[in-house]
């Protein structure tokens, strides 16, 4: 007896194996389903690219500068936890922080090259007004501060105020 | 040396601030008015940070190029980044954008009536070794970002410039005081110049006089005074005040409610007072192993003297 499970002879084969029922129309929508999709990927990575170069070349240009290694003070860590009473009500936010990642690449690589004027950062003594000087270190006065005379040989003139309450320092 | 009772008194508002000449010499004071009035008109156009027409203001607006200055700014600008360099960052003159975000983004007079809550984070300082400065044209490049406030050094500048040039002019002795940053040159009085020394606490609003708790013979050199107290604000629930810790852009917390300290010159008391505050305890034996005569005051009321300062 003849196994009705058996394909007949005359049924069409591809060359994947035994023809499906619907003929050779999904398979070409298949393929050209997966040449859109790839294609479609493709352009959306050159956006990506095209947005992520964008964006460093803004951030680097705008972005708050911090101090390089060589800056003196430490990295900022702009979330400060070390002043609950002075911070300011707004913490800094995911932005922030994205954007001082992405620009400090960009701002070690501007520190690190020369410019002609970085070259004349170093400026001879003599250019300075006296004013101006630069010290090695900060100089003590010639002499001290002395005490004042005892009240009943008041000093004259009457005292000019060193005080940080006018809007001095 | 010159008598005492033959000094001369001029005091007029300055710099948002005050201005004081005193001279040795009373036929000298007029002269010595037009010379500290000339300095401080010139301190103010190319440093302010609230004027337009300002260098400064021309300098932090530049975006990243090169911008040509005057002598008088480049050396403004040279001695503030002198200042970062001695106290290893401490006194950073890129802290503009800094007290931008805390609310000091104008005159202080009008700044401190905004009181609502800040909506930025606070921003560290810039970085001061990223200025540039060519003092052969001059010119001057800040890197876009980076606001410079010399706030913190060129009113001391003026006040070492005024006396240098008050007495060369007129000579005798000559005392400039510049809210409170004071510079003399020439022949003090006998036993020299009395200076009063506030620690701010009990400055009385009513009358914006602060009564002085020492009072000290200075002879020589500069006096500066620092303190926390002295320019505050408040925004929302914060308490503000214009030393700026560097590293976070946040007002600087410190144990010292006010610090005076001598030097050779303003600048140099100048830098070194707004250095104490911001070091905390590690500015007494820092200043001690400079030898910079000062007293420095805890918010307490504490008072510590360090390298000859005369105890109260």
């Amino acid at each position: 007896m003849r196994d009705t499970r058996e394909l007949p002879a005359h049924a069409p084969h591809g060359p994947d194996g035994p023809h499906r029922p619907h003929g050779p129309a999904p398979e070409a929508a298949r393929a050209a389903g997966l040449r859109r999709l790839s294609r479609l990927t493709w352009r959306a990575t050159q956006l990506s690219a095209i947005t992520a170069v964008g964006f460093a070349a803004l951030f680097a240009r705008t972005a708050p500068a911090q101090n390089t290694a060589s800056g003196g003070t430490a990295a900022p860590a702009v979330s400060s936890s070390s002043s609950a009473a002075a911070a300011p009500a707004s913490a800094p936010g995911k932005t922030h922080r994205k954007r001082a990642r992405t620009a400090a690449p960009a701002r070690a690589r501007a520190a690190a090259q020369p410019t002609p004027l970085a070259a004349a950062r170093v400026t001879p003594q003599a250019s300075r007004t006296p004013a101006a000087a630069k010290s090695s270190t900060l100089a003590p006065p010639a002499s001290a501060p002395a005490p004042a005379p005892p009240t009943s040989a008041a000093p004259t003139p009457k005292p000019t105020v060193s005080s940080a309450s006018h809007g001095g320092g | 040396m010159p008598a005492a009772a033959g000094a001369s008194a001029l005091t007029f508002p300055a710099l948002g601030t005050f201005a004081t000449v005193l001279v040795t010499d009373p036929d000298a004071l007029d002269r010595a008015y037009q010379l500290l009035a000339a300095e401080l008109a010139a301190i103010d156009t190319a440093c302010s940070r609230f004027r337009d027409d300002s260098e400064l203001c021309r300098v932090n607006h530049a975006r990243g190029r090169p911008v040509e200055v005057s002598p008088l700014f480049a050396d403004a600008l040279t001695v503030a980044l002198d200042a970062a360099e001695l106290t290893d960052g401490d006194v950073d003159p890129t802290c503009g954008q800094s007290l931008v975000r805390l609310g000091y983004d104008r005159d202080f007079v009008l700044a401190r009536q905004r009181t609502g809550p800040l909506r930025q984070p606070p921003m560290p300082a810039g970085g001061w070794r990223r200025v540039e400065v060519d003092r052969g044209h001059p010119a001057v490049r800040v890197p876009a970002g980076i606001l410079l406030d010399l706030g913190a050094t060129a009113k001391a500048l003026a006040a070492d410039r005024a006396a240098a040039a008050v007495q060369a002019a007129v000579g005798g002795g000559v005392l400039v005081n510049l809210g409170g940053d004071i510079r003399v040159a020439g022949d003090p009085p006998d036993g020299g110049w009395p200076v009063g020394i506030a620690d701010d606490a009990g400055f009385d609003t009513s009358t914006a006089s602060v009564r002085p708790r020492q009072v000290v013979m200075v002879r020589d050199g500069g006096l500066a005074t620092s303190s926390p107290l002295g320019r505050a604000w408040r925004r929302g629930t914060a308490e503000m005040h214009h030393i700026v810790d560097p590293a976070t852009g946040q007002p600087a917390r410190s144990c010292w409610r006010t610090a005076s300290v001598a030097a050779a010159s303003c600048v140099h008391a100048n830098i070194a007072s707004t250095a104490a505050i911001l070091r905390g305890d590690r500015a007494v034996g820092w200043l001690d192993g400079l030898r910079l005569p000062a007293r420095l005051v805890r918010h307490d009321g504490t008072v510590v003297t360090v390298a000859g300062w005369p105890a109260d």
